[in-house]
């Protein structure tokens, strides 16, 4: 009995909405409990590292366009801890309403779960994404003072003497790492890889020289590469960056590599209905369409782009297919 | 770069706008950072938002105003209630939370505050002088910096109190806690239990607020049932001329020191501010009375506290580099308000550059007129009967700690780490040498490994260039000094007085 009238009420529900022509389809508004978001509800964007951090930067940025889009409070809260695996687990764990999601950055989470050892509780079916608004292109620099003023030198140096050039990493098994064992396997090199315990760290042994090289987001140089300090010897991508224009690709110099970005894809937890799915996807294409907010991505050294729910799922599976081999034989060395 | 753009900046902070945000972050930061357990990281995750909408300048100098205000607000439950906000305040409850219990907490809260204010001042002025040459502390590379934590271990005989053997027991808890987690050269998974809370190891702030203020909460909570225990004595506000006298030095001093312990990389402020305070009881000639109320033992780790939140800075400004996590927050918010921290920054916007840097001396100022008078509605709260104090103090332990990360795990480490604290203290463990291990660990074990994995396991690399070897010079000689002449000493004095053995028993 309760069932029947429970189904009336939606029925009719729908019929008056049909009618009345509110909510419109196309904006993805909920059948099954009103409108998404409830006016005033708050959304939890969770970031999985501090305040002030690189992606909590950005989450901010983000974050005040689509809460003018939702109309509800989208709050962005740090959940830091255990390499991120904690702000994770708490989005793939969350009740799958909508009303939380988080930063899962492609590839960085990759590494959180691919390796058993970190425990991370949630793999790729764990989450599914509401879009990506940006990416960052990696690169390769050198001291201004480096002997090897261009990517074939530096190169032909690590052949010359394996294992002796020194490269650096913002923490073991983070991106840089992955991506260096990326290089090495694709491009038979073999480097003398130090882990360093932040970009912030890694970017001062190589402007004070204790590095020979090291390879990152462009962001994450881009102050000292635009100082002088340091030079980019090559994008990891198939076209420059709108950041360093003038550094070449590493497949314009002739390595063919696949491009390294890192991607800054947004997630809910996997069983979240469609039509929210969809409702937070237009929130957040309409926030990375904003032209404040595409300045200040740009400021932040970060390139603004667009990727639709589909497409970051794409992506995020795709890049765990190449990476899965290269973390695997991490694991093996140990 | 000169003292005549510092005094454009100055003109550009004092126009009533930026007077305005100043003021407002270092109220705001302080409100925050007084609450017992929040410190400056939580002040500036809740406030971030509060500087959004704001133009560079101002957005950058509240937020400035807000990390110093809530460190300030953190010397304040150092010193009346014995939590530190932050680490770096644990040298602040050694003396001034002593000086409380004497009724003597006014003083301590005023002279924390002209400390700090000496130190920020010092700090902005070192920070003109020194910031052209700021290239030379990268030359601290890993093996530098791996002497220089080796080095910190010899602060441990500064807190060792009369029993050297507790000191180090103390000690080395603190670097068995501090192996918890994924070690960060081959990643091997350290008494984690396969929890991921764990695996970036056991949060300091939480250690540290256990270990200090809820050891002392379950103490008050002993003598509980004895009867009602009564509200400190609030006795004059004002600090004596003497205490003025005593502090103008260690001041200095702390200044000093801070500033340049400030411009290494990832220099922690912790060890900073307890190296300024074993450096006062060490030189002063009333060393029999620190750890008992002096008033050194406060001027000098605040200012150093302070001088190192400046000098922090510099690396920023000048390469763009953020050593601490502090710094980083302000890097942060450099780029969220579209400006590149580096060389650059005195190029393009040399106005916005010079605005902040004159803001920290004027912040500092605020700080200081602000506090002068709040030192009498500070130390009201000890009016307040202890049993209602402590449960507020408790409840808002567990917020702050939460507030950290939240994280909900924190909490108990928080817990864990007041029941280990309030043992020691039972059993007359000093609990500074802890914290101590704890922060000096893993800096010279990560130091070492990296400094192992870029020579590819040559130990030479540590005996390399002129600042290395002058650092082996120094810890020889603090090993000499610290720990082999007091062994020759007491070994001299037993021949002479036998029966002082059984004697130490019976305590």
């Amino acid at each position: 009995m309760k069932k029947l009238t429970a189904l009336t009420t939606a029925a009719i529900a729908a019929a008056a909405l049909a009618l009345t022509g509110c909510g419109g389809a196309a904006n993805g508004t909920s059948s099954a409990g009103g409108a998404f978001p409830k006016a005033g509800a708050t959304i939890e964007w969770v970031v999985p590292s501090a305040a002030g951090a690189g992606s909590d930067i950005l989450a901010r940025i983000v974050a005040p366009a689509m809460q003018e889009d939702l109309g509800a409070n989208v709050k962005v809260v740090n959940k830091e801890g255990g390499s991120q695996i904690v702000g994770l687990s708490y989005v793939a764990n969350a009740k799958p309403d909508g009303l939380t999601f988080g930063t899962t950055n492609v590839p960085s989470i990759l590494g959180r779960y691919l390796d058993p050892s970190k425990k991370a509780g949630f793999t790729r079916n764990s989450f599914t994404p509401i879009g990506a608004y940006a990416t960052n292109s990696v690169v390769i620099g050198v001291n201004k003072n480096s002997p090897y003023q261009d990517i074939q030198s530096l190169f032909e140096a690590v052949k010359a003497s394996p294992g002796t050039i020194k490269a650096g990493t913002d923490s073991r098994a983070g991106d840089d790492h992955i991506n260096l064992l990326l290089l090495e396997k694709e491009l038979g090199l073999d480097f003398n890889i130090v882990h360093y315990n932040s970009g912030a760290d890694k970017v001062a042994a190589l402007v004070s020289g204790e590095l020979d090289f090291s390879l990152g987001g462009v962001s994450s140089f881009f102050g000292q590469y635009k100082a002088g300090d340091l030079k980019l010897l090559a994008v990891v991508s198939d076209q420059p960056s709108p950041f360093a224009p003038d550094v070449p690709t590493l497949k314009g110099a002739g390595y063919q590599m696949a491009p390294m970005s890192s991607t800054f894809v947004l997630s809910v937890p996997a069983k979240t209905p469609a039509d929210v799915v969809a409702r937070l996807e237009a929130a957040l294409k309409k926030a990375y369409e904003n032209t404040a907010v595409q300045e200040k991505l740009k400021g932040a050294a970060t390139q603004p782009a667009w990727l639709s729910s589909s497409d970051a799922s794409k992506l995020w599976e795709e890049r765990e297919t190449t990476i899965k081999p290269v973390i695997e034989e991490l694991l093996q060395q140990k | 770069m000169g003292f005549d753009q510092l005094l454009g900046g100055l003109a550009t902070v004092l126009t009533p706008e930026h007077l305005l945000f100043a003021l407002l972050g270092c109220v705001l930061g302080m409100l925050v950072g007084v609450l017992p357990g929040f410190g400056p990281a939580a002040a500036v995750s809740l406030l971030i938002p509060v500087t959004f909408g704001l133009d560079a300048t101002s957005a950058i100098i509240m937020l400035a105003a807000i990390l110093y205000g809530a460190a300030y607000g953190g010397t304040t439950t150092a010193v009346l209630l014995r939590i530190p906000g932050e680490a770096s305040s644990i040298a602040t409850t050694l003396d001034g939370y002593q000086m409380a219990k004497k009724g003597r907490g006014g003083p301590a809260l005023v002279i924390a505050a002209l400390a700090s204010f000496i130190g920020g001042l010092i700090g902005v002025i070192g920070f003109v002088v020194v910031a052209p040459f700021s290239r030379l502390a990268l030359e601290f590379g890993a093996p530098e910096l791996f002497l220089v934590s080796l080095l910190g271990f010899a602060l441990i005989t500064s807190f060792a109190g009369n029993n050297p053997a507790k000191a180090l027991l103390s000690a080395a808890t603190g670097l068995a806690i501090a192996t918890v987690g994924v070690d960060s050269g081959v990643g091997l998974a350290r008494f984690t239990f396969d929890m991921p809370e764990l695996f970036d190891g056991v949060g300091l702030v939480a250690v540290v607020m256990g270990i200090f203020g809820l050891s002392e909460v379950l103490g008050q909570a002993q003598k509980g049932p004895l009867g009602v225990p009564s509200p400190l004595k609030v006795a004059r506000l004002m600090p004596t001329r003497t205490d003025l006298r005593r502090s103008a030095l260690p001041s200095l001093r702390g200044s000093v020191i801070g500033f340049f312990m400030g411009l290494l990389p990832g220099s922690p402020g912790a060890a900073t501010s307890l190296a300024s305070y074993a450096a006062e009881k060490r030189l002063s000639r009333r060393s029999h009375e620190f750890g008992k109320g002096a008033v050194e033992g406060i001027a000098g780790p605040e200012s150093a506290n302070n001088a190192l939140a400046v000098s922090s800075m510099i690396p920023l400004f000048t390469l763009g580099i953020p050593t601490s996590a502090t710094v980083a927050i302000m890097a942060g918010a450099f780029t969220m308000n579209g400006l590149i921290p580096g060389p650059l920054l005195f190029r393009d916007n040399p106005d916005v550059a010079w605005a902040i840097i004159a803001s920290l001396i004027v912040g500092n100022l605020i700080l200081l007129i602000l506090n002068v008078p709040l030192a009498r509605v500070w130390i009201a709260v000890l009016k307040v009967p202890f049993h209602y104090l402590m449960a507020a103090i408790l409840a808002f332990m567990f917020l702050g700690t939460y507030s950290i990360n939240g994280s909900p795990f924190d909490i108990l480490i928080m817990l864990g780490a007041g029941v280990l604290g309030y043992i020691f203290q039972l059993v007359k463990v000093p609990l500074t040498p802890l914290v101590l291990g704890l922060i000096l660990g893993p800096m010279l074990e990560e130091n070492f490994q990296r400094s192992l994995a870029l020579s590819r396991g040559d130990y030479s690399i540590f005996l390399e260039g002129p600042i290395s070897l002058t650092l082996i010079a120094v810890i020889i000689i603090a090993i000499v000094f610290g720990a082999v002449r007091p062994l020759i000493a007491s070994t001299l004095k037993k021949k002479t007085n036998v029966p002082v053995a059984p004697k130490e028993l019976a305590k």
